[in-house]
């Protein structure tokens, strides 16, 4: 019985990641471009049916719903090799073709208004399936659709779907060039409110430390959208190989991460994989013990979330919780050994207040895709240091504010109508109440921190009626 | 068979079956059906000795049945009174005789408890995490929801059904069904809630002194365990930190500084808490 698990594309970065997490998915189970099982992949023992739904005998199609409201990106995937991958029944393009300006709130009220065709795709992919698990949202937090829609899908699954999970891939704007989206601060701030309040669990992916690392460890200089599209595909696949293969541990989503997420606030995760390759460095062998790869994990350069190592307050950040899951043909004993040898020369940082550990999910490798490496690894980790990101939203927010620069572009939609500004100051408050729990989380007292916080600052809205007497707490 | 996922679904299949029949009899067949069905939703369908597999009410457990059949799940023993059989022919029954295939069963029996005790917190994370999204969040939990993690290690643990370490082997089963309570003491008021926190924190100190005795080398037994368990040191400091000062010579200062452990409010007054080892205040 599989947990089926519905994938929803939203806006240009969402479909592209989307499409690139796709193309891996039907090279690792032998699925052909148009949908067809390959011959030789029928008797894989893997787990197509969770994101795949079976047309007939042969044919398989993406639980996915591609969703943008300009046609670029989807006509392109429409009109590319894998156009007959797609239900085209699951493809959204918003009639006027407009798109949303690179404007949160155009995305998010177009959302609104063409509520009840998404839902209708939604719903029936729903009902497709025998025992959903969740959805899986990827898109740019930066943008005007994958920011706007985005957000307004999350509140609106969360409404429709209480009981379901909604894991999302967001793809967080490069924080060094100057972006080509200048209100870039404010749809960040509005979408991460979104993110904290209405998603189970969050990847980061984070533009500047990807761009970091295709310059820095892939040696490209200027790296193009699809080399680090890749990248985010790795991960993205990597990330759900335990649901895809069976075995007796990790099974579904909830597992992964009731594991990884012991408070529910703190859902923000970042990833690390190696050995990275790109196409062309293929044949490059690196050294694949279980050890290399469960080290390397821990180096922040392989870290796709920018650290902010020079920072003081860096030393202080602690690990809540790490997963690996680690791919290929491993002997149990070496992991065991590995996680000893990391024990002892201290390389993890972790908080105090619980116990916490390198949690390892072993994994099956796709036989159909050939890698120079016999093991790699997929690290996913909570870690306070995340919240570093999150000021440097909150740090750029604050200036183009303070300026009250372009937020005529937002007045003219129903939120912010009357020069109501109000969601824009509540979004900044649920983000730096995030800010304060993960720093919270660094101090051996986090449990007691939210008992005895009197403003409830940590709870956002203020009521007392699920706090705790604290005197009870001993 | 080796990839277990048909057991992943069985064992999740029996804890929210409703049980209609109290005859033992009745009872294991629709066990038996539901253990077909799982392996036929599994990647083992097509595996060509599936149906080698069988359910069987173990010798002494007859009674056992009747005190599970008040309805549905209630804790990780409700199937203790199961066997997993596995028929083999002549001549493979040489090696795998009878004597072997029982160890196994006992191991799918701990494994099992293991697997209820997951699926329980699994269902409380679910319902924190909903509760929480309509604000009547409940901190304590936050501090045993960290359960999880401790509890996929166990799988690992088969060592502890031999005859030795019966008294370890208890232990963890407390913590499992301490696991199996919290869920069901959600739906309660929040000393239950404390009252399973506590027993909880008696085990894992049980444990630890369990650990203290025992030889710290090994590739396998507690000692390996308990560092798995305890990566960050989280429960050797708390607990070991506590042990240390009450045997240690320096009795009456030993007791203030636990007491400022113990105070809270004295606790949370230093900005940030006292980070690192209490014990440098010494």
């Amino acid at each position: 019985m599989p947990r089926e698990i519905i994938t929803l594309q939203v806006g240009q970065c969402g479909n592209q990641i989307g499409m690139e997490f796709w193309k891996q998915l039907c090279l690792e189970h032998g699925i052909s471009k148009e949908g067809i099982l390959e011959d030789f992949a029928t008797q894989g023992g893997d787990r197509k049916d969770v994101f795949f739904y079976q047309a007939d005998d042969q044919h398989y199609i993406p639980r996915a719903l591609l969703m943008d409201l300009e046609p670029r990106v989807i006509n392109g995937i429409q009109n590319g090799e894998y156009r007959n991958l797609y239900n085209h029944e699951n493809v959204f393009i918003a009639d006027h073709g407009g798109g949303a300006g690179n404007n949160w709130a155009s995305g998010y009220h177009q959302g609104k208004q063409y509520e009840e065709d998404l839902m209708d795709m939604i719903d029936r992919e729903a009902d497709g399936s025998d025992s959903l698990e969740g959805f899986v949202l990827c898109h740019s937090i930066a943008g005007g659709t994958g920011s706007g829609m985005g957000s307004y899908l999350l509140e609106t699954l969360n409404d429709r779907y209480s009981k379901k999970l909604v894991q999302t891939y967001s793809v967080f704007p490069n924080q060094n060039e100057t972006s080509d989206v200048v209100v870039q601060p404010y749809n960040s701030l509005l979408t991460l409110k979104r993110l904290t309040l209405n998603a189970d669990c969050v990847v980061v992916l984070d533009n500047t430390a990807l761009n970091r690392i295709a310059v820095e460890r892939l040696h490209i200089t200027t790296p193009t959208f699809t080399q680090t599209n890749s990248l985010v595909s790795t991960v993205m696949s990597a990330s759900t190989t335990t649901l895809r293969y069976p075995g007796y541990m990790n099974n579904d989503l909830v597992g992964l991460l009731a594991s990884l997420i012991p408070t529910p606030r703190c859902h923000f995760l970042m990833t690390g994989y190696t050995p990275l390759t790109v196409e062309r460095q293929a044949n490059v062998i690196r050294k694949t013990t279980v050890l290399d790869v469960m080290r390397r994990l821990l180096q922040t350069k392989n870290i796709m979330v920018s650290s902010y190592a020079r920072t003081k307050e860096a030393s202080q950040a602690k690990y809540i919780s790490i997963l690996n899951i680690i791919q290929g043909e491993v002997d149990p004993t070496q992991v065991h050994e590995s996680l000893q040898r990391i024990r002892e020369r201290k390389l993890v940082n972790f908080i105090e207040w619980g116990p916490a550990s390198i949690q390892v999910a072993l994994s099956r490798k796709s036989p159909y895709v050939q890698t120079a490496h016999r093991v790699s690894g997929l690290m996913l980790a909570s870690h306070t240091g995340i919240r570093h990101l999150f000021s440097k939203c909150l740090t750029q927010y604050d200036k183009l504010r303070k300026r009250q620069a372009f937020l005529d572009n937002y007045r003219n939609h129903p939120t912010f109508a009357d020069n109501d500004l109000s969601e824009f100051d509540e979004s900044r408050d649920v983000i730096e109440s995030l800010v304060d729990e993960y720093k919270a989380c660094e101090s051996p007292d986090y449990i007691k921190w939210g008992m005895e916080d009197p403003d409830h600052a940590l709870t956002g809205e203020g009521s007392a009626s699920g706090t705790i007497d604290p005197k009870l707490s001993l | 068979m080796e990839l277990a996922d048909w057991a992943h679904l069985f064992v999740s299949s029996l804890q929210h079956h409703k049980w209609y029949t109290i005859e033992a009899e009745k009872r294991i067949s629709e066990i038996q059906g539901i253990l077909e069905l799982s392996v036929q939703r599994s990647s083992c369908e097509g595996d060509p000795y599936k149906d080698r597999l069988y359910v069987y009410v173990k010798g002494s457990s007859m009674t056992n049945i009747s005190v599970s059949a008040r309805g549905t799940f209630y804790g990780i023993y409700s199937f203790d009174f199961l066997g997993l059989g596995y028929r083999v022919d002549w001549p493979l029954n040489i090696i795998l005789s009878p004597g072997a295939l029982r160890i196994y069963s006992d191991i799918f029996g701990f494994l099992m408890q293991v697997k209820l005790a997951v699926f329980s917190l699994s269902d409380v994370w679910r319902s924190l995490k909903d509760l929480s999204q309509l604000n009547k969040k409940n901190q304590h939990s936050v501090f045993d929801n960290a359960e999880p993690k401790q509890l996929s290690i166990l799988t690992e643990m088969r060592c502890f059904l031999s005859e030795e370490t019966q008294h370890i082997a208890s232990i963890i089963r407390s913590i499992l069904q301490s696991a199996v309570d919290f869920r069901s003491c959600l739906k309660g008021d929040i000393s239950q809630v404390l009252n399973m926190r506590k027993s909880f924190s008696k085990n894992i100190k049980e444990l630890y002194l369990c650990y203290v005795k025992s030889p710290k080398h090994g590739e396998f037994g507690l000692s390996s365990f308990w560092e798995r368990l305890n990566y960050n040191d989280h429960y050797s400091e708390v607990i070991g930190w506590t042990l240390v000062m009450i045997m240690g010579s320096d009795f009456p200062q030993a007791i203030a500084l636990i007491l400022t452990f113990h105070d809270p409010q004295k606790w949370s007054s230093t900005p940030g808490g006292l980070s690192g080892n209490p014990m440098l205040f010494l």
